[in-house]
């Protein structure tokens, strides 16, 4: 019970980091940390690909123009719908603007659906996003991708294939300049790391209480595999069983309930998960071999 | 002594688990007292921009007004009388945070530092005078941006009064530069630099820390990580301006005095209180080919709204860490007293009473915390500057959390026994 309690806290704690990424990059200009900012200076369509994105394209003279490229269902900043309006569907050209954007910044042809709902982003309030089906190199030479899965730079290689791009070392805005911003993420990463530690010491302590079991059926002439199998099955399924179950209630919060931009909070509870579950085999393989080794037994 | 290390020694393992979270709740207390801190630096910086109202003076010189007024002979003068009255005013603060690249020959730095660079239309270096030269960021601050926005230093120092004021035929120019530069140039260096086409021989007194922004007209939270920051020169009331220095580098005063008036006014005053103000200046001094704009207030709001946004995001954030830190810590005491369970029996079957056993107890989460401390503050005192209020904060901090603990690791100890029937078990 401990572990899974503790397993909670260890997702919460990622989803809060996740939380805190996400609001960090609405004021940073919906550009997240992990986004690559690139120069082209030839291409004529974007090659398909199978990878969720967000793609800016605009002209750095003008910065605050952008042609948003959207590469399957990709979750937008807050937006207060003037138009209700599906954002998925590119029959039409449509504007979403900042509440400080100009109004002349908005081209003909293109309806304004509604304006960005996020008071504490400077960037995003003097924006205006302009979203088509049609890519024209000529709205801008220079891009900006965030991808959910940051797997930004092996987007760039399949959709730009067949054109020269040329990086630019951007820095972050917004709340990501605050220092107390970025200690904030490291208290979350250090009570991570500490919930680990503490998630080992109660697979130590819980699977210490097993030694006189162990014993007992080690006397009994069971063979190291079947006490393995035995220990296994009462101790790591029910923990197994109870994280799946963690896991999945994860990702319904994450699909129904509160959306994040990155599913990565996820995937690094698996991982956490999957290597609590590596530590527990390895102190219960420590624990029967100590165990069995010990002076005094006899095996029948 | 003794007895805390055959404690130790029950159980190797547990025990440095133990210490290593001891250690990571020290190094939690120690980040969660700097990021207060942090904090209050960062409400204070913008609070000083807070319910002002932020103004631009933009001049009017240009196409033929330009050429009539730089015509005549003390249209120098004039503009400096305007700047240093607007400097001196004591209704609004005029703030000057002027972005001008300078040209820096044997530049080593690389591609990222160029003026153009982020906007893809870097020039090309140039020759002049038998050296190459290359277009850098570069920033004129008055003393009052550093002041405003806090802005804080890694290593070196601020500018001095002195530097601000243009003696005639100066050559030397003192040097700020962006926490990008730390690995490019150290202190002390002399950088070959053209500002404004004249000549300066510039000198690194000072390194920013990172990520040290300034509010402008131009950007409301500009980045000064790759700039080379010089102070905007002013000249004083007796300069002349009919010298051969002047003569040599027209251009140089020209557009030294014309960046100089295009300051930002900040004030609470209203833009008619503000315009009635400003008019008194153009009797005064005589000049009047100005306009006043409102400047990006609204941005600068965001941004105040930001920071205090994030700053009630890590008071709660703080506040739920510090919540796991004591329950994971509790937990952690609560398996090591168990743990360490046989061991007591046997010291109470060797003499020992019970409150014997809970002072070890106390006496060894204490000794432990006390001990992790030192890692702690050790960073702090060589990584952070002025960190002396900082430090007594923490150690403060610490010790009230170690008392904490050693009390709470008592009464944990206490629950451990009287959940154990000593009686029975020392029966056997």
């Amino acid at each position: 019970m401990a572990l899974v309690c503790f397993n909670l806290i260890c997702i919460g704690l990622l989803w809060a980091s996740s939380y805190i990424d996400e609001i960090n990059m609405i004021n940073n200009g919906y550009k997240d940390k992990s986004s690559i900012t690139f120069r082209v200076d030839n291409v004529t369509k974007l090659a398909p690909t199978r990878h969720k994105y967000i793609l800016f394209q605009y002209d750095p003279e003008m910065p605050k123009i952008k042609h948003i490229v959207l590469n399957r269902e990709i979750k937008l900043p807050p937006i207060t719908k003037i138009i209700d309006y599906d954002i998925n569907d590119l029959n039409q050209n449509f504007a979403i603007i900042g509440t400080e954007a100009e109004l002349n910044d908005v081209p003909e042809g293109y309806r304004i659906i509604g304006y960005f709902n996020t008071p504490n982003s400077y960037l995003l309030n003097s924006e205006v996003w302009l979203i088509s089906r049609n890519f024209d190199i000529n709205h801008g030479r220079e891009f900006t991708i965030n991808a959910p899965n940051h797997d930004e730079k092996s987007i760039i290689n399949q959709v730009f294939k067949d054109s020269q791009y040329n990086m630019i070392n951007t820095e972050q805005r917004g709340s990501y300049l605050l220092f107390s911003n970025r200690l904030l993420s490291l208290v979350i990463q250090l009570c991570i790391v500490l919930t680990f530690i503490i998630l080992v010491m109660i697979s130590i302590v819980r699977i210490s209480r097993e030694k006189y079991m162990i014993r007992v059926m080690h006397l009994y002439g069971c063979t190291v595999g079947t006490i393995f199998r035995i220990v296994f099955s009462y101790i790591l399924i029910p923990y197994l069983m109870l994280s799946a179950l963690i896991i999945i209630m994860s990702l319904l919060f994450q699909t129904y309930i509160h959306p994040l931009w990155s599913w990565v909070w996820i995937s690094q509870s698996i991982y956490i998960f999957g290597s609590i579950t590596f530590c527990i085999l390895i102190i219960i393989t420590m624990q029967i071999v100590t165990t069995i080794s010990q002076k005094g037994g006899k095996r029948f | 002594m003794k007895i805390f290390w055959i404690l130790f020694k029950q159980n190797i393992v547990f025990n440095i688990i133990s210490i290593l979270s001891a250690l990571i709740f020290s190094l939690l207390i120690l980040v969660l007292v700097v990021n207060v801190h942090q904090s209050k630096i960062e409400i204070d910086s913008v609070s000083h921009f807070k319910d002002k109202n932020l103004y631009k003076i933009s001049d009017n010189l240009y196409n033929e007004k330009e050429t009539e007024f730089f015509s005549k002979s003390d249209s120098n003068s004039i503009l400096n009388r305007f700047a240093n009255s607007l400097a001196n005013s004591s209704e609004f603060l005029y703030y000057n945070a002027n972005w001008q690249p300078v040209e820096v020959s044997a530049f080593k730095g690389d591609i990222q530092f160029d003026a153009y660079y982020e906007t893809g239309n870097n020039r090309a270096e140039y020759e002049y005078n038998n050296k190459k030269y290359r277009n850098i960021k570069s920033m004129q601050l008055s003393s009052n941006v550093f002041e405003m926005n806090n802005v804080t230093l890694s290593s070196g120092e601020f500018f001095s009064d002195n530097d601000y004021f243009y003696d005639e035929k100066r050559e030397d120019l003192p040097v700020i530069l962006g926490s990008d530069y730390s690995e490019v140039y150290k202190l002390g260096d002399r950088l070959d630099i053209l500002y404004y086409q004249k000549s300066f021989t510039g000198t690194v007194i000072g390194f920013l820390t990172p990520n040290q922004t300034i509010m402008t007209s131009l950007d409301p939270q500009l980045v000064l990580n790759r700039y080379i920051v010089i102070p905007a020169l002013f000249f004083d009331q007796s300069f002349s301006f009919h010298n051969e220095d002047v003569s040599a580098n027209p251009i140089f005063f020209k557009a030294s005095l014309l960046s100089r008036i295009n300051g930002n006014l900040i004030s609470e005053l209203s833009p008619l209180e503000i315009r009635n103000s400003l008019d008194a200046i153009k009797r005064t001094t005589g000049f009047t080919d100005f306009s006043v704009i409102g400047a990006k207030g609204t941005a600068i709001n965001t941004i105040i709204k930001m920071t205090e946004t994030n700053k009630s995001i890590l008071y709660i954030g703080i506040f739920v860490s510090f919540v796991i830190i004591v329950l994971v810590s509790l937990v952690s005491m609560l398996f090591a007293t168990r743990k360490n369970v046989d061991t007591y029996k046997v010291m109470l079957i060797s003499g020992s009473n019970e409150n014997h056993i809970y002072k070890i107890v106390g006496s060894q989460t204490l000794l432990i915390h006390l001990i992790v401390t030192i890692v702690p503050s050790l960073f702090l005192f060589s990584l952070i500057n002025n960190s002396f209020d900082l430090l007594t904060n923490y150690l403060s901090y610490s010790l009230f959390a170690s008392l904490f603990m050693t009390l709470t690791s008592v009464i944990i100890a206490k629950i451990c026994f009287m959940k154990v029937d000593i009686i029975q078990q020392l029966k056997g």
